[in-house]
């Protein structure tokens, strides 16, 4: 099993968390929105998995680089 | 390689046929490489030899060699050839597409593409027929560069004097210079991969460094494997360093053959025009509603590109880098064009200190070869933050402003969205003072110095402060500021050509590198500076 690191993209306040541990989850779905910059920054899931942790929650600041979530990409 | 011992070597007052079957003897040894089991190792390891590729990338028969017989030969004392091992390198002239180009490449069957058996190299004759035949000058590189072994031949270590990389820069600076990274390259070989206008290597088979994993662990102490080191992971996505990656060899060779379809043959030519059969008045329909409602939305910038430009048909060059400018090659009415765009779904299109450095080498390299530019903006302004900071953001901002204002290519501005602060500026200023400098605007177009959120928390502070409820006070005045923010307010005072549907940008766009074309030709007369990658 492998795993991989979500990181959040860009400064800014987590928006929205879009999955749950335990969610399947595929290439291109919106994993979490993060507001920066006046825009809705979207973090898009790179991989076919599923969600194993969530380490990100609404009103959030995030730093560029910081873990989001982990995924199980088999 | 084996001699055949019977066979007698041609001397002078020997007949002439005698000499040409000499010639082909040669020929044949040269075309052996380094031998069946190195060609093997070579295949083994998913590679071509440096004689497949050429054949493989240029048209076919078209292959002209420059030096083959360039190579360690020993003849014994009845003057007859007993050994002959050709030079690590091969060269010549060839088309692509019809055209001519100069290309050459390491063989790493023989000694691993070191230089230390004979002295054969680029230099010999790809460079100065590139340079002097003002032709494209493509290079496949795969050598690990300077050896310990031949230092320990010599008999001394020699202080190196600087006389290699001169014909490199006179290259960058008049033609075309693309180069394969076609397996591990180290040293000299790096660099000289990386003096060239476009750089592409082929994931999991190529590495950059300016040495190798056990050098490093020697140096240093860290242990990674050559792929964590200077793979496409570290040098396309990390640090830029190379500009784009390709699945195969194949495909590298594709992506060259590409890119110079876009340029002129020299930095004082103009582009070729291509007919491409797509017609200048194209309306794309799509292109009306491609800006989201909700200005904090972002859209595909690269959908935006491909719906104006000739036939969807754009060559990206750093896709993978400083993503929040889109950088590449396109054609309108068939006539080449950098494209530059903001991408809102990286750093929300703010400009960091990578995105300005991309900016800067995408500007010198278009004013370079002579090619106008069109530009899709959408950027809030600097990107924010310590992480920015950390780039030198704005050091590498005012680069940026420099590669415009030295610049003197034409220049078409769609302000598709938001055009903020002097991070803008640096686009908005190209094409100033000596060019063309058009500006459009899309009816999502919003600009100015700084934006309304932010600014008015900025400017009415104290009022705001001494406010009763200072939230519905900052509110207020935004809202009061908000209907300046009109894209017409700013047309009214001809900060812009015009306000235009989306769907005419194709047309006008069109028109623009129409009419720019004389222009070119005058600008293509003007003395050109190396481009630095």
């Amino acid at each position: 099993m492998s795993q991989a690191v979500v990181r959040a993209p860009i400064t800014g306040t987590v928006l929205e968390v879009k999955a749950s541990q335990g969610d399947e989850v595929s290439r291109d779905d919106v994993l979490v929105v993060i507001e920066s910059m006046k825009m809705e920054n979207e973090v898009l899931c790179d991989y076919d998995g599923r969600v194993v942790s969530v380490n990100s929650f609404v009103g959030q600041s995030v730093a560029e680089g910081d873990e989001l979530m982990t995924l199980d990409i088999g | 390689m084996p001699i055949d011992p019977q066979r007698e070597t041609w001397k002078p007052g020997m007949d002439w046929e005698h000499a040409i079957d000499d010639m082909a003897y040669i020929r044949g040894l040269v075309r052996e490489m380094g031998g069946p089991e190195r060609i093997k190792r070579q295949h083994d390891g998913g590679r071509y030899t440096i004689r497949e590729r050429i054949d493989k990338m240029v048209d076919p028969g078209s292959f002209v060699e420059a030096g083959p017989m360039v190579g360690a030969a020993e003849y014994d004392e009845d003057g007859n050839l007993c050994a002959f091992t050709p030079g690590a390198y091969v060269m010549g002239l060839a088309e692509i597409d019809g055209r001519p180009v100069a290309i050459g490449g390491d063989d790493f069957t023989i000694s691993g593409g070191s230089p230390h058996n004979v002295r054969k190299s680029s230099g010999h004759f790809t460079q100065p027929l590139a340079l002097q035949y003002g032709i494209p000058y493509v290079q496949l590189v795969e050598g690990v560069g300077h050896s310990s072994k031949s230092d320990e031949a010599a008999g001394h270590m020699g202080l190196p004097g600087g006389e290699l990389w001169w014909r490199s820069v006179e290259l960058l600076r008049k033609v075309p210079v693309a180069a394969g990274v076609m397996g591990s390259v180290a040293g000299a070989p790096a660099a000289f991969a990386l003096m060239s206008h476009f750089t592409v290597m082929i994931r999991e088979q190529s590495q950059i460094f300016p040495s190798g994993p056990p050098v490093v662990r020697r140096a240093i102490g860290e242990t990674l494997d050559k792929e964590e080191l200077g793979g496409y992971q570290m040098h396309v996505h990390e640090s830029g360093q190379v500009d784009n990656v390709a699945d195969s060899e194949e495909e590298a060779f594709e992506q060259i053959k590409q890119f110079i379809s876009y340029l002129p043959n020299t930095t004082a030519d103009v582009a070729p025009r291509v007919e491409t059969g797509d017609p200048p008045d194209r309306r794309p329909e799509e292109l009306l509603n491609i800006i989201p409602p909700n200005r904090r939305r972002s859209y595909d910038a690269r959908k935006l590109i491909r719906l104006v430009v000739d036939n969807g048909e754009f060559f990206e060059m750093r896709k993978h880098w400083a993503g929040a400018i889109i950088t590449g090659f396109a054609r309108l009415d068939g006539y080449s064009v950098g494209v530059m765009a903001s991408d809102p779904l990286k750093l929300a299109g703010a400009m960091d200190g990578w995105a300005a450095e991309k900016y800067t080498h995408f500007v010198d390299l278009c004013d370079a070869f002579n090619l106008p530019v069109v530009v899709f903006l959408d950027m809030p302004g600097f990107m924010l933050g310590s992480h920015a900071e950390r780039k030198a953001t704005m050091r590498r901002g005012v680069r940026a402003l420099i590669a415009s204002a030295e610049a003197n290519v034409p220049k078409v501005e769609f302000n598709v969205r938001k055009a903020y602060g002097v991070a803008a500026d640096a686009i908005h200023s190209l094409g100033q003072p000596n060019g063309l400098n058009l500006r459009y605007g899309w009816p999502a177009g919003e600009w100015g110095g700084i934006p309304i959120e932010g600014g008015v928390a900025a400017a009415y502070r104290r009022e705001i402060e001494a406010a009763p409820d200072p939230d519905a006070h900052r509110e207020m005045i935004e809202n009061r500021l908000l209907r300046l923010r009109s894209p017409f307010r700013a047309a009214h005072k001809g900060d812009v050509v015009d306000l235009i549907d989306p769907r005419e940008t194709r047309r006008l766009a069109c028109t623009f590198v129409k009419l720019a074309q004389p222009m070119l030709h005058k600008l293509a007369q003007l003395p050109k500076r190396a481009v630095r990658p």
